[in-house]
This record gives structure tokens, C-alpha cells and sequence, in this order.
């Protein structure tokens, strides 16, 4: 454990000393607040309310009915609340017992009819003939696009950079021949192997969580969320033991990584955009089951059985690529 | 300490052997200089031994174990340091040595105490990627002791070194032998093996020609000789006579009983002179 422990940390060291290195590690986080301009609140599609604590359970009960509630204490506090960037209202009941609406003034379309009509349901008799009469459907979209495949994307991006990272590392122990000075100590192959891979492991799992927190997706399953991202990183394993060992320095190893790009834009893409029906013809590559897992994670659609099934998916046909590399790989460490 | 016998390996797995019926025996303690120019077969055989390549052909034992049979473990009391300076150009010197030190299971030496001896301790905390050639030289000499190794096996270790920094090399090389490090070292400089080998073989096209000691090489192949300076008439002559064969000590006595000596030095044949006369060949 000690050697695997030393491996990572020295891989990890020689990446943030590297501009290239540290630009593929930070590159997701970047695009995260990117990205987070253009989705001011992932919430924002559904409406949101901050009331005043000390309003009535009915009041609440009635608001959460129509949006996302946040219970506050004070006026200030509300306020406070509102001016933050994505679009809330603020709910509060004054001494006269009249509602009072707090808003910025700039939310998008008509913000402040919604609560107003809630309000009005609320302080209506309803044995009166003047209850408005309004009724709220959904159309299931409960998150902007942008935000699911925004972030599913990232996200994904970040799990394939890692093993970018590895490749790199690799194409620098080879050719500094490093390896050999390794291959006559102690270490096993398998611990050289196992601490490489940490880094592939930590490093998206890390990654993500931080996407998730920049673009607020703050209420997707994280269990799911690290199951998915653990599983999608023996991809990213693989794929970076082969682009180091196929490539004999930094620039092959960046074309490589290229080309790899292709397949990983290729699996997103039709994942997203081909109908169901055509579906089936990604099913070879395991990047189709992480695109199709990340996205239900992101929306929240996702049962265990479908995470098992993609995880399951995923690394079976990781194995399948494993297989078929397995003797180039151990050649390529042998050097 | 090390057994070989009949090694044979071809690169090319035919019959073009790079090494060829390649035996010798290294005893506990000994410092064993192989010798030849470059391509030759020392570092296939280096490589072989500490397990780079593959044995093909042939038998080797080291420290009592076939090395078909040893486990990892036995790199804890091995020692490398190669010729091309493998080390991490984005670590420290101090790093590369700490990180190194982590693949052991064995008490290892201290990083900064190992890159004091070479020299390198004002630049231990400087990225190795700004070392010189010799520097780089020294650190991975300095990596291959962390482990305190039984057994040493040195690529070229004063290759690209200043004088005086080769001095110090060979005077720590000479050290760890007398505490009983059995030494392995390839070279191409003769007068390194010469000064500090207890014994050597010589090796040219996979082949090796002859092991002995220096001393006994030289006197197997060597002939002494005397260089004479002396005044004929108004002239300064010169000649330069063996003192072994009986022509030249008879006319070595001629010189001394006829004519004024200005000057008279004896000297030895060289191991380079050696290796020429028993291999045909140049060491390049």
C-alpha cells in the first residue's frame, strides 16, 4: 500500500508541475463556471419561495405545493436570500395580516403572478364564487438542457481527462526510462499499476463532486452520482494506459488522446441526440451506458436497478477492452 | 555472490547472439569490472542479470538463488545505477530520492546524507530537470545506494564526470567494497577498472576473452619496457627496450657501458594495451 500511496502522490506531484497536466486537470472545474453563467439557477425552471418563518404551515404547505420552499427567519434575512443570483420570491405576512411579495424586480416572465395567486387561493373563501380558479401542470422538464447535459458532459470530460493524466505520466516515466529504475526495486507490476489507477479514481470523483457544487445540482443522488463516476473511471483507466504505452512521447500522446475524443464526442452525442430505436447501436461502448447514467443522475431519474445495470454495463465492456490490450499493456510497462 | 554460465541472448531470438557462452563467477565482496567497447554485450548482460531482459539461454545465480526462481523481494539488497540518467525531471533531487526510498521494505539511507557524499546537497531542493549531465549522473549513482545494497551493479558510473568528481565516485566505490558490497561495474574506461577493479574480463562481441585480475593480466600479456635517453657523439638518442627478452637486456647494457644516459625510465603495458593485444580490438 505504502508503494501505491507513493506512486499516486508522485504522479500527482509531476501533474501540477506541469502546465499541460494542470490545464487538463483544471480544465473541467473551468468549464463548471462556465457553464454556470449560463445557468444562473439550474433551479430557476421551477419556482421558488422563500417564506417568512413565521408563517402559518398552511401558507407553507400551500406554496410547496407549486414550487421549491426555503423557510427563513426575519425580513433581512429574506432579502438577503432574494438578491442572490438565481430568481426566489420572498413571502412574509406583516402586522396587518396583509401578504407582502419580496422580489428583485428583474426575475424572468411573470414571477410575482404565481405567488400572488397562491396568496389569493389561500386568503379566499372557498365557498366563494370569486376564487380564481387556476391549475399548474407540468410538462416533466424539471431542468433546464443545458443544465443536464451541460453538467453530464462535464462531468464525463473530467473522468476521460484523468486517464489522459495517466497516459501522460506514463509516456514521461517511459521516456525518461524511469521504469526501469522501478523495475529493480521491490514493486510489484500490480502496485505500479494500482497507483497509477488511484489517480484515476480520485481525481474525476473529486472533480464531479466540485461540478456538482458549482451548478448548484445540488439535489441528485451523490451515491449514485460516485457509483457511476468510479465505474465510468476504468474506462478512463484503460484508455490511459493504452495512450501511454502506444505513445512514444507528449505530442503522439496528445494526438492519441485526440482520436480519443472522437469516440467519447461520438458515444455523448448519439446518446443525447439518436432516437431510442437507434440506441442500440451504441450499445458497445461503455461511454453510451456513462452518457445515459450522468444524464439520469443529473435529471434524477435514475432507479438503483438502471445504475447497477449501466455500472454492470460498463465494466464488462471494459473488460472486453482489457482483454484485447492486456498483452500490449504488459509489454509496454515491461519497457 | 553472482554465477553465470553459458549465457547466450539474441535480440533478434536467432542465432545472431548479442552475448555469446558468457560464464563467470563474482565471490562475495569482490568489485568485478566488465570490460569492452560499447556494443559489445556488457549492458545486455547487466540487463539480464538485474532482470531487465528476459534469460534466454543460460544460467545465473545471484546470491545463491536461480534467478528464474527469485522473487522481487531480492531487489531490496540490489542496487542499480545506469548509465542514462533515469530519474523524475520534475522532482527535486531530494524527491527522486525519497520516492525511490518508498519501493524498498528495507532500512534505507538517509536522502540528503546520500546527496551530500556525491555533492549534490546545495542542489537538493532544485528540480532535477536543471541539473547538468554530471549532476545527473550523481544522483542516479546517489539512488542506487538508498537501499544499502549487497549487491551493486554500476552502468558507466564515472561517464560525463569531471576529474575530480570521478575521484570521489571512485574513492565511495571503493569504500562500499571494503564493507563488503560485491560490485558489478561495466565500463569502457580502463584506467578506472585498472585502479580500483580486483578483477576483470574483457568482452567484445558478446564474447568474453579473458578474466584476471589486472596485475595478472599484465603480467600474462605485458611486457616491460625502458626508455632510454643517451648521448652518441653530439646527438640525443632515444630507445625504447624490452627487459624481458635477453636481445634487450644485452643492448641495454651496450647503452649503459658506451655511451653517456641522460635519462632512463621503465614502462609498464597499460590494460588498455592489454585489451588491444588479447581482443584485437579498440576500446571506443
Amino acid at each position: 500500500m505504502k508503494r501505491i500511496l507513493s506512486i499516486f502522490k508522485r504522479d500527482f506531484k509531476s501533474s501540477v508541475r506541469e502546465f499541460l497536466l494542470l490545464y487538463i486537470i483544471i480544465a473541467p472545474i473551468l468549464l463548471a463556471v462556465g457553464l454556470r453563467f449560463f445557468i444562473p439557477s439550474v433551479n430557476s425552471i421551477s419556482l421558488q419561495f422563500a417564506l417568512d418563518s413565521k408563517l402559518d404551515q398552511r401558507v407553507v404547505e400551500e406554496f410547496s405545493r407549486y414550487g421549491r420552499v426555503e423557510i427563513i427567519d426575519g425580513i433581512e434575512a429574506i432579502k438577503s436570500r432574494v438578491n442572490k443570483v438565481d430568481d426566489i420570491v420572498g413571502v412574509m405576512q406583516k402586522e396587518d395580516g396583509k401578504y407582502q411579495l419580496i422580489m428583485e424586480g428583474n426575475e424572468k416572465g411573470n414571477y410575482s403572478f404565481i405567488p400572488q395567486q397562491i396568496i389569493s387561493n389561500i386568503t379566499t373563501d372557498s365557498q366563494s364564487v370569486n376564487k380564481p380558479s387556476i391549475a399548474f401542470s407540468s410538462i416533466g422538464i424539471n431542468m433546464p438542457p443545458i443544465a443536464i447535459y451541460g453538467s453530464s458532459s462535464i462531468i464525463l470530460m473530467a473522468i476521460i481527462f484523468s486517464g489522459m493524466v495517466i497516459g501522460l505520466n506514463i509516456i514521461e516515466e517511459k521516456e525518461a526510462k524511469t521504469i526501469e529504475a522501478l523495475n529493480v526495486t521491490p514493486m510489484q507490476r500490480l502496485e505500479f499499476i494500482a497507483g497509477k489507477c488511484l489517480t484515476a479514481f480520485t481525481l474525476p470523483v473529486f472533480q464531479a463532486f466540485i461540478i456538482i457544487w458549482i451548478l448548484k445540482l445540488n439535489n441528485l443522488n451523490y451515491s449514485m452520482l460516485l457509483i457511476m463516476t468510479i465505474a465510468s473511471s476504468f474506462i478512463a483507466i484503460i484508455f490511459g494506459f493504452l495512450i501511454g504505452i502506444l505513445s512514444s512521447n507528449q505530442i503522439a500522446g496528445i494526438a492519441n488522446f485526440k482520436f480519443l475524443l472522437l469516440f467519447v464526442s461520438a458515444s455523448f452525442v448519439g446518446a443525447v441526440a439518436l432516437p431510442a430505436s437507434m440506441q442500440k447501436f451504441l450499445y458497445w461502448s461503455p461511454l453510451y451506458w456513462s452518457t445515459i447514467g450522468l444524464i439520469n443522475i443529473v435529471k434524477n431519474t435514475a432507479s438503483w436497478l438502471d445504475i447497477w445495470t449501466y455500472s454492470i454495463s460498463i465494466l464488462g465492456l471494459t473488460f472486453i477492452i482489457f482483454i484485447m490490450f492486456k498483452g500490449k499493456i504488459k509489454k509496454g510497462l515491461s519497457a | 555472490m553472482i554465477k553465470v554460465k553459458n549465457l547466450y541472448h539474441s535480440y533478434s531470438k536467432d542465432q545472431n547472439y548479442a552475448v555469446k557462452d558468457v560464464s563467470f563467477d563474482i565471490s562475495k565482496g569482490e568489485l568485478f569490472g566488465f570490460l569492452g567497447p560499447s556494443g559489445a554485450g556488457k549492458s545486455t548482460t547487466q540487463k539480464i542479470l538485474i532482470g531487465l531482459l528476459n534469460l534466454q539461454k543460460g544460467h545465473i545465480q545471484i546470491d545463491g538463488k536461480d534467478i528464474k526462481q527469485r522473487s522481487r523481494d531480492i531487489f531490496n539488497h540490489i542496487g542499480v545505477s545506469f548509465e542514462r540518467p533515469n530519474v523524475y525531471k520534475k522532482l527535486t533531487g531530494i524527491e527522486n530520492l525519497q520516492f525511490h526510498s518508498e519501493m524498498f521494505s528495507v532500512t534505507t539511507e538517509d536522502p540528503m546524507t546520500l546527496l551530500k557524499l556525491v555533492g549534490l546537497e546545495d542542489a537538493a531542493h532544485k528540480k532535477a530537470g536543471s541539473y547538468s549531465k554530471g549532476m545527473l549522473q550523481r544522483l542516479v549513482f546517489a539512488r542506487s545506494m538508498i537501499n544499502k545494497p549487497k549487491i551493486w551493479f554500476l552502468d558507466e558510473p564515472t561517464s560525463g564526470l569531471d576529474p575530480t568528481t570521478a575521484s570521489i565516485i571512485k574513492g565511495i566505490i571503493k569504500q562500499k567494497q571494503q564493507q563488503g558490497t560485491t560490485i558489478f561495474m561495466t565500463t569502457h574506461n580502463m584506467h578506472i577498472a585498472e585502479e580500483i577493479c580486483d578483477r576483470v574480463a574483457f568482452i567484445t562481441n558478446g564474447v568474453i576473452s579473458a578474466i584476471d585480475s589486472p596485475r595478472n593480466l599484465k603480467l600474462q600479456y605485458g611486457e616491460r619496457f625502458v626508455t632510454i635517453e643517451y648521448k652518441k657523439t653530439d646527438s640525443l638518442l632515444s630507445e625504447s627496450l624490452s627487459i624481458v627478452d635477453e636481445a634487450g637486456k644485452k643492448r641495454i647494457n651496450e647503452i649503459i657501458s658506451n655511451y653517456t644516459v641522460e635519462t632512463m625510465h621503465t614502462q609498464e603495458a597499460t590494460l588498455e594495451d592489454i585489451f588491444i593485444k588479447v581482443t584485437g580490438k579498440e576500446l571506443k
